[in-house]
């Protein structure tokens, strides 16, 4: 290789680089857009994408509530086989009980669907919705309390948190408390879904 | 046409953004249908009569993990016709509009490019035929077009749009004082590769 061939190389080299922008550009650009997608879609990691409109309603849905393994007293949940408690929610909102889960029996992740859509619930005429609906106000709050329900004995409360609506954001809400003498939720998954969208929209996001 | 150096870069920069979020953006929703037996499939297995939107990315990844030959040839076309190809295209058009003139290999593997320029829309081809398919599906399914396409769209039509801006010659040096617009040259220059259309 002779010396001017050896210059032209070297000197072509960094231009090169170059090539490589375009390619770049394109897989951040994908990467980004996949990252906003995430964070935007019902399912995504943890957050909701945006704050609630004033005066907007809202279909309130707790998808998931997951207890510390033990209660606020540090006892066993349950005394029974499996010791697990069986997890109910009541949400209420202005003084009123909007909304009352299904008891989900002996686990420390208790999870609900948003919708009725098995077949069986179809036929039984069930509402579509399983879902609470709130007005978002300033200085409105939610309260939810949760309670690992006894059939013998009286309810053993989990705990109740209050929430301030408007510091919710639309779509999944992730919160995580601390255990403390009055409270033994671990974490709780709220879904905010806008009214003001299609039916089908809604029912895709609460599923 | 012939554009001035910044607007290109910047054509080049806007086209590998809108090829980015195309291919990661849903790109087109199929509903399935039963035909008359839709009503009977909503109430038994509502979940199979669900719209599912697929982006290009996503498409592709269905298709290797779909596992057969016939699946996998297609994802391959597909990666590499609608993204690989024309990813590595953006690049080459940048390389030969910042260049110095003082390289010539990649101006001839921009010739390269040249010749599957003639596949460049075959991405587009691509999509208009699963399109095509699931349309033409029995039992009212349809395929309804989302953002991405027209994003991805956007980005071959400025690819293009590109190539015809350039596609006068390679960038001269800039030694010569009097000759001002560079590109005015080219036709003066025959010998000079880059003078084929793109």
């Amino acid at each position: 290789m002779s010396d001017e061939e050896k210059t032209e190389k070297s000197e072509a080299s960094p231009t090169w680089i170059g090539f490589l922008l375009p390619p770049l550009v394109v897989i951040a650009a994908g990467f980004l857009w996949v990252a906003v997608a995430r964070q935007d879609s019902p399912g995504g990691p943890s957050l909701g994408t945006r704050g609630l409109r004033d005066d907007g309603v809202y279909y309130v849905h707790i998808s998931q509530i997951e207890l510390y393994p033990t209660s606020q007293d540090d006892e066993a949940w349950d005394s029974g086989d499996s010791g697990a408690p069986d997890i109910r929610y009541r949400i209420v909102w202005q003084g009123n009980t909007i909304h009352e889960s299904a008891t989900d029996d002996n686990t420390l992740i208790a999870e609900w669907s948003g919708v009725n859509d098995g077949t069986l619930d179809k036929l039984l005429g069930e509402e579509m919705l399983k879902a609470a609906q709130v007005r978002a106000l300033k200085d409105g709050k939610l309260t939810v309390h949760v309670e690992d329900v006894d059939t013998l004995t009286p309810n053993d409360p989990a705990g109740t948190i209050e929430l301030e609506i408007m510091k919710l954001r639309e779509g999944a809400n992730d919160l995580s408390f601390e255990k403390t003498k009055d409270l033994g939720i671990k974490r709780m998954l709220i879904r905010m879904v806008s009214k003001d969208q299609s039916i089908e929209e809604i029912v895709r996001k609460l599923r | 046409m012939n554009l001035p150096l910044p607007t290109l870069k910047f054509a080049i920069i806007v086209s590998s953004v809108a090829l980015g979020i195309g291919i990661t953006a849903p790109t087109i929703t199929i509903t399935p249908g039963a035909g008359e037996l839709t009503p009977l499939v909503e109430l038994l297995t509502p979940q199979e009569l669900e719209p599912r939107t697929y982006s290009i990315l996503g498409f592709i990844k269905d298709l290797f993990e779909g596992g057969s030959y016939g699946d996998c040839f297609l994802g391959v076309a597909l990666l590499i016709f609608s993204i690989i190809f024309p990813a590595a295209k953006l690049g080459f058009y940048w390389l030969s509009i910042c260049g110095d003139g003082s390289w010539r290999s990649p101006w001839k593997l921009l010739e390269g490019i040249d010749r599957f320029g003639k596949f460049s829309m075959a991405e587009v081809f691509l999509l208009a035929l699963i399109v095509f398919a699931v349309k033409t599906l029995p039992g009212g399914s349809k395929a309804d077009l989302e953002y991405g396409t027209y994003v991805f769209f956007a980005s071959v039509l400025l690819a293009l749009l590109i190539s015809i801006s350039i596609k006068k010659g390679p960038p001269t040096k800039p030694a010569p004082e009097k000759q001002e617009e560079p590109a005015e040259a080219a036709p003066e220059e025959p010998k000079k590769p880059g003078r084929q259309e793109l």
